[in-house]
């Protein structure tokens, strides 16, 4: 086999990164399974490795790659003794199809609701999504995920068998509208970009991780246009991502919003967040992820922390209690209401939170820059808050805060 | 007494990078209330707004070579809107009274033909425009070129995933809206000043710039001029 030069490296790296979902989605309706889907990808690139450093890079990379893989699967069917006039549908041409573009999509959300399917544990829709959709690597995975390679590679099994079990693939007519998968597939992608936001342990955030969530929300927001979670979250991912290099310092503990350096914020992710926001509320959208991107948006686009319209984000904030019921939003409301009202307003509406969030961190740092706003004793919140993280990076902030309190 | 009413395509020219948060916020305010106050009097037929064109293509063949070049450039669209008034002095207008602010600028071309989908953006996948850009030392040429495209490319839109498009009239027929501090000024159409001036607009729906570029390399907009190849914003 060829070597595999930086310059194909860079085209099959660029090529799967764009691509991978439009293959594999068309590879996966073809060969009718996943494992089946990936083998025959993995050929194709074997052929490309093979034949591209002597026959040149060929114009359309995806499309040759989908062909070879295409054969390896109709070779594989041949072997295994199917007959091909069983399966006609080995036979068209996926990219030169007439209603090549309508295919395209529902192969790539087949792909995706199949991934994310709600019939799957969570540990097993998120690691077979990143797998299967963005291509990590089983070792890639384990890493980010803190768990031994032998655990990650069992969870993406379990999560297979269970999907070629239960036949879980949608093939029917209207399998786009069953209520519920959307859901589940936009869970799927904040639960990733929130992995990437705050990891449970090491260093702040993993930004590919984030940029990869952002790339699957882009798609997934593309494929569903007309709903206005999927806008939603992708506003949201977008505003986050724009911060996202202002979140660590140099020495990688964590910055607080209010002290981030906003002239370093990525306009460009700040404006697909503004566009995204905009479709969102187009769509009538007051859901979670379109409540939780305003409130990132009343942020993102505030000059200072102290010019920040707290009102219409202590309003967002109302809202999406009243939809979530969830005592972390109550906490943030109480954050929203303690700039706008003070320190002390904000106090009492944390008071009814204590026994709820007793283990929850962010709850005691919180509280303590409120008492401390208010020149009352922060120490032992903050020390409280310093035992319950295992964030490297909050931690060095927490003992920075602590020291702090000392001089 | 019915008046005839024509289409006329408004143009707003993209600004350079926004270079501040600020700047990028007021911008998206400015394109939503402008497209509000469009819809609100009732002419607007169809409207869009593009991805920046530091994030799009021009391609053009000059000879057997083919040329693609990346964005940005200079004094390209930003949005476009389609109104349907009596004519073209109602049309311009239009254009003064747009919520925009110093510094920018508002073409006004008659449509000569055609139409485009509005309702393109309902179903999933990206939409790309494609603008065809024409370059000539003076106006009959430019006619010339555009007469000679149009020819040669009439019948390659009704393909799948087309979205409809509009081929405009010369430039000298439109007129130019220059908003500065204190109000609006009408000048004549653009003049020909041998840069590429744009003759059409139409829309296809395509997986990827990518797609969309290789589409455009084989297609003989680019042998007789240029196309720019701009995503448009699902908004």
């Amino acid at each position: 086999m060829a070597e595999l030069t930086p310059s194909l490296a860079a085209v099959l790296h660029d090529v799967l990164g764009r691509e991978r979902s439009r293959i594999v989605g068309a590879l996966y309706r073809l060969c009718g399974g996943l494992d089946a889907a990936e083998e025959a990808l993995q050929e194709a690139l074997v052929a490309a490795l093979a034949t591209w450093p002597t026959d040149g890079v060929p114009d359309n990379p995806a499309a040759w790659l989908t062909t070879a893989a295409r054969r390896h699967a109709l070779d594989g069917r041949r072997r295994r003794g199917v007959a091909v006039a069983k399966a006609p549908m080995l036979m068209e041409d996926p990219m030169a199809a007439e209603d090549a573009l309508e295919t395209i999509h529902d192969d790539q959300l087949r792909l995706i609701f199949t991934c994310c399917h709600p019939a799957l544990p969570r540990d097993g829709q998120v690691a077979l999504t990143l797998k299967v959709i963005l291509g990590f690597t089983i070792e890639e995975l384990a890493r980010a995920f803190v768990c031994a390679e032998t655990t990650m590679a069992q969870r993406i099994v379990r999560a297979k068998r269970t999907i070629e079990d239960k036949q879980l693939a949608y093939a029917s007519p209207g399998w786009r509208e069953l209520p519920g998968r959307t859901t589940a597939v936009l869970e799927v992608l904040y639960l990733i970009f929130n992995e990437g936001h705050t990891a449970r342990t090491g260093a702040l955030a993993r930004l590919d991780l984030q940029a990869e969530a952002l790339r699957l929300a882009r798609l997934v927001s593309e494929l569903l246009p007309r709903e206005p979670e999927a806008s939603g979250l992708l506003a949201l991912m977008a505003f986050g991502v724009a911060r996202a290099a202002t979140r660590a310092d140099a020495e990688g503990v964590l910055v607080r919003l209010e002290d981030q350096d906003r002239d370093r914020w990525d306009l460009a992710r700040i404006e697909e967040g503004l566009f995204a926001l905009r479709r969102a509320r187009t769509l009538g959208g007051r859901g979670s992820y379109v409540l939780q991107a305003e409130i990132a948006a009343c942020h993102t686009t505030a000059p200072t922390w102290a010019a920040t319209d707290w009102g219409a984000i202590t309003r967002a904030y109302d809202d999406l209690l009243a939809l979530t019921n969830s005592p972390v939003v109550a906490l943030n409301r109480a954050v929203a209401i303690s700039m706008r009202e003070g320190a002390a307003a904000g106090l009492v509406e944390l008071a009814p939170l204590a026994e709820i969030l007793a283990r929850y961190h962010l709850f005691y740092a919180t509280r303590a820059e409120l008492l401390r706003r208010l020149g009352r004793d922060p120490r032992p919140d903050y020390e409280r808050a310093l035992a319950l993280t295992q964030n490297a990076s909050e931690q060095a902030f927490l003992r920075r805060q602590i020291a702090s309190l000392d001089s | 007494m019915t008046a005839t009413m024509t289409d006329y395509l408004l143009m707003i020219t993209e600004r350079p990078a926004a270079a501040t948060r600020a700047a990028v916020t007021e911008r998206a305010a400015t394109r939503a209330a402008v497209r509000t106050h469009l819809a609100a009097t009732g002419a607007l037929v169809d409207g869009g707004e593009l991805h920046p064109s530091a994030e799009s293509k021009r391609v053009r063949r000059t000879g057997l070579a083919l040329a693609v070049e990346a964005g940005p450039f200079d004094a390209t669209l930003e949005s476009y809107y389609l109104v349907r008034t009596p004519d073209l002095a109602a049309a311009t207008a239009l254009a003064k009274a747009l919520p925009l602010h110093p510094d920018d600028v508002v073409d006004v071309r008659p449509v000569m033909k055609g139409a485009i989908k509005a309702d393109k953006l309902d179903q999933p996948g990206k939409v790309f425009a494609f603008a065809v850009l024409g370059a000539a030392a003076d106006e009959p040429t430019w006619i010339q070129q555009m007469d000679r495209i149009d020819l040669a490319t009439h019948d390659k839109l009704a393909i799948p995933g087309g979205c409809g498009g509009v081929r405009l009239e010369a430039p000298t027929t439109g007129r130019r809206v220059a908003f500065d501090a204190s109000k609006a000024r009408v000048v004549d159409g653009p003049f020909l000043e041998c840069k590429e001036v744009i003759g059409g607009l139409f829309f296809l729906r395509m997986p990827s710039l990518e797609d969309a570029t290789r589409w455009a390399s084989a297609s003989p907009f680019v042998a007789l001029g240029g196309l720019e190849i701009r995503e448009l914003w699902r908004s």
